[in-house]
C-alpha cells in the first residue's frame, strides 16, 4: 500500500506543468532521434545532459527518461520503413517489418510496433515499481561468471533466428567476434589485430559497423537493382491495432514482456539481447514458425514489446547498485552524481519522492511515446514519398556524418563504407548481416567477463559450471541451442530415415520391369 | 583454354569463391595473431589473445565448412548441364561506381569541409542516378546540404569539418553569412 501512496506522489510531480512539457519534449527528442539512422537517442541524452544541469534532479531523470523510452522505440521507425535500424536494438524489427511495408502494411506495422513498444515498457515500468528491491538481492548475486554466462546467451540466441541458413548465420556470428576484438583488450591493454594502426587500437565501433552493414549496404543493393524500390509503400499514417488484433497478439506480448524485463535488469544485456531472444522464442513458438521474415505481426510485435520492455528493469541496477547496465543508464548515473546524489540502497530511504518520480516518469512516458510515435512516424512516412535519389542520397550523407561523428575521425568513414561493402557482399552470398552485428555488440562483453572470471577464479573454466546461478543460465543457452534447432536435426532425421528405407525396400515388380 | 573457361564460370556460379577467400583470410589472421607474443601474461592464464584466437579458429572452421559444403555442391552438378551464360550480378559496375563517390566523398570531408563536401557529393549522386532535372538538383543539394548543417551545427552541435586552405576560409564565410557563428 505504502508503494501505492509513493507513487501517487510521484504521479503527481510528473504531471507538474513544466515537469510534463520536459519529459514530452525528452520523449519527441527521443523518437527523432533514434529514427534517424547513425544519430541514435544515446547522442541525444549524452547532449541533452548539460542541459539538466540547471534542472532540478526529478525534472532531469524524467526528461532523460523520455529521450531513452522514445529512443527505443524510434528506432523502429527506421527498420520498418526502410529497413534500417535506428538503433541497434530495433535490428529485429526489420526482420518483419520491412517485409510488412513492402507488402504495403506499413501503417499496421507502424501501429503495432508502437502498441507493442507502450505494452512492453509499461509491463516493465510497472515491474520496476514494484520489483526494484527483490531484485536488487538478486542482482547483488551476479559475479563476472554470471554475467560472461548472460552474454553466452545472447550469442546463443542467434541460433534461433537462424531461419534456415544456420551455417551462415554462425559465421556471420564468428566474424562479428573477430570484429569485436580488435583493439586493445579489455584487461591486459595489449593491441590485436590493429596492424600498427593507432586508430584501430580503438576498436571499431559497433555504430560505424551497424551503419554500414546495414545502411550503405542498402543504398548500395538499391545502386544494383537499377534504382527501382521493389513495392510502393502505400499510406502515410499509422494504423492503430484493433481489440481483436492486440488480443491475437496478447501470447507474444505476454512472453516478450517478460523475456524484455528479465534481460534488461542484467547490467550489460541490454535491449538488443532482450530483442534478439523474444524473437527466437517467439518465432520457436508460434503456429507460423516458417513464415517469420515474410512479415508476421508476432515476428514484429515481439522484438518491439522486448526492446521497450528492457528500459525499465535496466534502471533497476541503476537505482538500487549504482550499476549502469547501458550507455542510456551510464548518462543517467551522470545526472544524478551531478545533483549530489547517489543511487544504492539507501536511495529508497533517502530520497524516496525522487525514485518514485522516476517509476511515475516511465510509466507515463511509455503514453507519450505512442503520440510522439504517431507524429514522428507521420513524418518519417511522408519520407517515403521522396524520389529515391534524393531518400538515397540523403541516407548516404547521414550515415556518413554518424559514422564521422563517433570520434570525428574521416576514418571512420571509410570503416563504415568498408562494412558498407561487406553487408552488400554478404546480401549477395545469402549471409546474414545481424548475427555479424550481434557479435561485434556482445563479442568485447563476453570476453571482458571471461577474462575477469578466470583472473578471479584461478583460470579455471569449471567456474562456469560450479557457480549455480552461471550453471543454470549457460544450461539455458543449452536448452534454447538444442530447442532452435531442434525442428532442423528432425527433418534431417526424417530425411536420413526416408533414405534408409528407400535404400532397404525390395525392388516392386514394376521396378523389376516383370 | 575454353575447358579451363568453362570450369572457372562453374566454380564462380557454385559460390565457392567467397567462402574460399574467407577461409583464406581467416587462416592469415589467425597465423598473425598465434605468432603474436602475448604481453604480461602469466604461464597457463588466459591471455589478451586467447579470444581473437578463440573466435578465429571457429570463423576459419565455418568458413572451411561452407567451402566443403559448396565443393560438394559443384562436383555433385559435375554430370548436370552446365549453365554456360551465368551473367554478372546485375547492376555490378554501378554498384563499383557508388562506391567510388561515397569514398570520394568520405575523402572530401576533411579537405573540402563537409558543406562543400556534401553540396558536390549531393550533386554528383542525384545525376549519377539519373535524377538530373537542373532545378531540381540544384535546390536538393542546397537545401539537403543547408538542413543537415543547421540540424549538427545549430542543435546537436556536433563539431563537422571545415576543410582546408581556401575552402576552409571560404566554408567559414558562409557560417557567418548564415549565422551558423
Amino acid at each position: 500500500m505504502e508503494v501505492f501512496s509513493h507513487l501517487a506522489i510521484g504521479l503527481g510531480n510528473v504531471f507538474g506543468p513544466w515537469t510534463f512539457a520536459l519529459m514530452l519534449l525528452g520523449t519527441f527528442v527521443g523518437v527523432v532521434a533514434g529514427a534517424l539512422p547513425g544519430i541514435s537517442f544515446v547522442n541525444a541524452m549524452v547532449l541533452a545532459l548539460p542541459f539538466t544541469y540547471v534542472m532540478a534532479p526529478a525534472q532531469a531523470m524524467v526528461f532523460l527518461t523520455g529521450i531513452y523510452v522514445g529512443g527505443i522505440f524510434g528506432g523502429s521507425i527506421s527498420s520498418i520503413l526502410i529497413n534500417i535500424p535506428g538503433v541497434p536494438s530495433s535490428m529485429p524489427s526489420a526482420w518483419d517489418g520491412y517485409p510488412m511495408t513492402r507488402k504495403g502494411l506499413a501503417a499496421k506495422a507502424l501501429g503495432i510496433a508502437v502498441t507493442c513498444s507502450a505494452v512492453g515498457g509499461t509491463f516493465s515500468g510497472l515491474l520496476m515499481t514494484f520489483g526494484s528491491q527483490p531484485f536488487a538481492r538478486f542482482a547483488l548475486r551476479f559475479g563476472s561468471p554470471e554475467f560472461f554466462a548472460a552474454t553466452v546467451l545472447g550469442l546463443v540466441s542467434i541460433v534461433a533466428i537462424a531461419q534456415g541458413r544456420m551455417l551462415a548465420s554462425i559465421i556471420s556470428l564468428f566474424a562479428g567476434l573477430v570484429v569485436g576484438a580488435v583493439g586493445l583488450d579489455p584487461m591486459y591493454g595489449q593491441p590485436r589485430l590493429t596492424f600498427g594502426s593507432e586508430l584501430l587500437e580503438s576498436g571499431i565501433d559497433f555504430v560505424v559497423v551497424l551503419v554500414g552493414m546495414f545502411a550503405i549496404s542498402e543504398v548500395l543493393w538499391w545502386v544494383a537493382e537499377g534504382g527501382k524500390k521493389a513495392e510502393v509503400v502505400s499510406g502515410t499514417h499509422t494504423r492503430m491495432p484493433t481489440l481483436g488484433e492486440i488480443y491475437r497478439l496478447k501470447g507474444t506480448m505476454a512472453r516478450s514482456s517478460v523475456i524484455g524485463s528479465v534481460i534488461g535488469a542484467i547490467p550489460g544485456a541490454g535491449a538488443v539481447v532482450g530483442a534478439v531472444i523474444a524473437y527466437g522464442v517467439e518465432r520457436q513458438v508460434s503456429a507460423r514458425r516458417e513464415e517469420f521474415g515474410t512479415g508476421v505481426e508476432e515476428g514484429l510485435a515481439a522484438p518491439e514489446t522486448a526492446n521497450n520492455a528492457t528500459t525499465g528493469t535496466a534502471t533497476i541496477p541503476l537505482l538500487t547498485l549504482g550499476i549502469p547496465g547501458s550507455a542510456a543508464t551510464a548518462i543517467m548515473l551522470a545526472s544524478l552524481t551531478v545533483h549530489g546524489i547517489q543511487p544504492g540502497p539507501a536511495l529508497f530511504l533517502s530520497s524516496t519522492e525522487l525514485v518514485y518520480t522516476i517509476f511515475a516518469g516511465y510509466l507515463v512516458a511509455n503514453v507519450l511515446m505512442i503520440f510522439a510515435g504517431l507524429i514522428v512516424a507521420r513524418g518519417f512516412a511522408t519520407l517515403m514519398q521522396i524520389p529515391e535519389p534524393v531518400l538515397f542520397g540523403f541516407i548516404s550523407v547521414l550515415c556518413l556524418v554518424g559514422a564521422f561523428g563517433v570520434r570525428n575521425n574521416v576514418s571512420d568513414v571509410f570503416i563504415c563504407l568498408g562494412f558498407g561493402m561487406l553487408g552488400y557482399a554478404f546480401r549477395r552470398m545469402d549471409i546474414p548481416v545481424a548475427p555479424l552485428i550481434l557479435g561485434v555488440i556482445l563479442g568485447p562483453l563476453a570476453e571482458r567477463y571471461f577474462l575477469t572470471s578466470m583472473m578471479s577464479h584461478g583460470n579455471q573454466l569449471s567456474v562456469f559450471l560450479t557457480r549455480p546461478l552461471s550453471a543454470s543460465i549457460l544450461a539455458l543457452a543449452a536448452a534454447f541451442l538444442l530447442w532452435s534447432l531442434w525442428p532442423e536435426l528432425r527433418g534431417w532425421l526424417a530425411q536420413r530415415t526416408a533414405g534408409n528405407l528407400a535404400r532397404r525396400r525390395p525392388a516392386s515388380r514394376a521396378d523389376r520391369g516383370t | 583454354m575454353a575447358g579451363i573457361g568453362r570450369h572457372w564460370r562453374r566454380i564462380v556460379s557454385s559460390g565457392l569463391c567467397g567462402p574460399v577467400a574467407g577461409t583464406l583470410v581467416s587462416l592469415l589472421l589467425l597465423y598473425h595473431v598465434s605468432t603474436a607474443q602475448a604481453v604480461g601474461v602469466p604461464p597457463g592464464a588466459y591471455g589478451p589473445l586467447s579470444w581473437p584466437l578463440f573466435a578465429l579458429i571457429l570463423l576459419a572452421a565455418g568458413m572451411g565448412l561452407l567451402c566443403a559444403f559448396r565443393a560438394r555442391e559443384l562436383l555433385r552438378r559435375g554430370s548436370a548441364p552446365f549453365d554456360a551464360d551465368r551473367q554478372p550480378a546485375p547492376g555490378t559496375a554501378r554498384v563499383v561506381l557508388a562506391i567510388g563517390l561515397i569514398a570520394l566523398y568520405g575523402a572530401a570531408f576533411v579537405y573540402a569541409g563537409f558543406l562543400f563536401a556534401t553540396l558536390a557529393f549531393l550533386a554528383a549522386w542525384l545525376a549519377f542516378t539519373h535524377y538530373r532535372r537542373p532545378l531540381a538538383l540544384t535546390l536538393v543539394s542546397v537545401l539537403g546540404t543547408l538542413a543537415p548543417l543547421y540540424l549538427l551545427t545549430k542543435v546537436v552541435h556536433m563539431p563537422l569539418p571545415r576543410g582546408v586552405g581556401v575552402l576552409e576560409l571560404a566554408t567559414i564565410q558562409l557560417y557567418q553569412w548564415l549565422r551558423l557563428f
